[in-house]
């Protein structure tokens, strides 16, 4: 059996510790007492403070050199003290205060700082309560911002004490088909979504839009991949009329939403047009100019050259120039330049430019020929009124129009 | 109130003319009543003047823990005192 044998202090490591508690203690009283540690330089100290010590208590004086000496003072003993050295021409090293008194003073003093440490604090606790972020996970297809702002339109609150997460959860199912699960929590001062999607085939996914024309043709080609046909081969259609529409019949009989995919070919007709005029006018500049100027100072007119203006039939151009470069006299120029004109009257037969008119409208109804595409026909008509000829041209090309594939 | 020099004093039944009082406590403390001026400070040697004559501490690392007009407190490991 093991046996325990109780430690017993002899007499005189008893008397060592408790010396030790009592000069623990003696130092933490020290600590609290508020003194003032001084360092002074002077020769004959003894004397000195032998006739400091009648005025005030001294404590721990301690000979560092024949002339250097440190002691203690109390706090309220420093005015009476810095009197007696200066007095008596004794050298100050160095002051220096200690104690709980001392530390408070410093810490009172420091009122920015609390006052700081105090509104941190305050701000710290109130915004925590509140939500500052919310962290969307495990979305594939979903927008992150489309759920983002549900979420926000639909929190009561950012103080987490009204966010219900469960009703946060109904709500973003109810409001996203795509969502199969979802989990809501507030983590910190996050709002964590965790979203499952769900899996939908391709042919079921989708808004289930019909395919629409997207320009004037005849369907040429039809190659139907899935959905119902609006359209057959010969059609002419419109722009944005449904080609393909976005459900399917079943053996049952019922009507079923799919995507719709097809391709679809026609002849689509691009137009192009020129317009010309037997007889036209126009204003021709003569050559004959006259030109003035204003100068301004800070927009009011401070010289001008300006007279009437001598031409019948004139144009006028006018520009402004800003003359110093720093800016520190805003002064400014202005000129008129008065053109003469006049009228000259044109009478060309459209058999004069017809070649130019036609080129000019198949240019016209080139702009819209898209990349790769041939050409299939061209052709032109003229429609001659009162002297005015109008050039229609028509190209003819082969396009895919299913806009919604 | 006790006060613990008169009341040795008073054992004694001697009379005794009040000069100075010294307590040394273990070695490491010496507190001294009635002293009349230092004469000498340093880490080995602490002198001061009483009544009718001077009172000097040997020891090593003494400092004056406490210096008043009338009292003073060496603490240090006191070797010696000698009074003259």
């Amino acid at each position: 059996m093991k046996m325990f044998k109780k430690k017993v202090k002899s007499p005189k490591s008893q008397k060592a510790e408790e010396k030790r508690q009592k000069q623990k203690l003696s130092t933490s009283a020290n600590n609290l007492k508020s003194r003032v540690k001084i360092k002074i330089k002077s020769l004959n100290q003894e004397k000195k403070l032998n006739l400091l010590s009648k005025q005030v208590k001294l404590f721990n004086v301690d000979r560092l050199e024949k002339n250097i000496t440190n002691f203690e003072i109390e706090e309220t003993s420093l005015k009476t003290t810095k009197k007696f050295l200066l007095d008596n021409q004794i050298e100050i090293l160095e002051i220096q205060s200690h104690g709980v008194k001392k530390h408070l003073k410093t810490f009172f003093k420091s009122w920015g700082i609390i006052a700081a440490a105090l509104l941190l604090t305050l701000t710290y606790a109130v915004q925590y309560n509140f939500i500052l972020k919310v962290q969307i996970d495990g979305t594939v297809k979903l927008s992150q911002t489309e759920i983002a702002a549900f979420i926000e339109d639909n929190l009561p609150s950012h103080f987490k004490a009204k966010i219900d997460t469960q009703d946060l959860e109904i709500k973003l199912k109810a409001n996203f088909e795509r969502i199969s699960a979802v989990s809501a929590a507030i983590i910190g001062q996050t709002l964590a979504i965790n979203i499952s999607e769900a899996y939908i085939p391709n042919e079921l996914e989708g808004d289930f839009q019909p395919i629409l024309s997207t320009c004037d043709g005849i369907i040429t080609d039809i190659d139907l991949v899935q959905g119902t046909l609006a359209v057959k081969v010969g059609d002419v259609v419109r722009k944005g009329e449904p080609l393909v529409l976005p459900y399917i019949v079943d053996t049952d009989g019922e009507q079923r939403e799919v995507k719709p995919e097809a391709k679809i070919q026609a002849d689509v007709w691009l137009y192009g047009e020129s317009k010309h005029s037997d007889y036209s006018r126009r204003i021709e500049r003569t050559g004959n100019k006259k030109e003035y100027s204003e100068v301004y100072l800070h927009g009011i007119k401070i010289y001008s050259n300006k007279k009437s203006n001598p031409f019948s039939q004139f144009e006028l151009e006018e520009h402004q120039k800003i003359l110093s470069q720093n800016l520190i006299l805003p002064l400014t120029v202005k000129y008129y330049t008065y053109y003469e004109t006049h009228e000259v009257i044109e009478n060309l037969s459209f058999s004069q430019v017809e070649t130019q008119k036609i080129a000019e409208a198949r240019q016209n109804a080139l702009i819209y020929l898209q990349e790769s595409e041939i050409i299939k026909n061209e052709t032109y008509t003229i429609k001659s009124v009162a002297g005015v000829s109008n050039v229609n041209y028509v190209i003819t090309v082969s396009r895919e129009i299913g806009g919604n594939k | 109130m006790f006060n613990f020099f008169d009341e040795v004093k008073n054992l004694k039944n001697m009379t005794i003319t009040d000069k100075y009082n010294i307590v040394n406590i273990s070695g490491q403390i010496l507190y001294v009543e009635g002293h009349l001026g230092l004469t000498n400070l340093s880490k080995e040697n602490i002198s001061f003047r009483v009544k009718g004559g001077r009172v000097v501490v040997e020891g090593t690392n003494m400092m004056l823990a406490e210096l008043s007009e009338n009292t003073l407190k060496i603490v240090g490991e006191i070797k010696k005192v000698e009074a003259f």
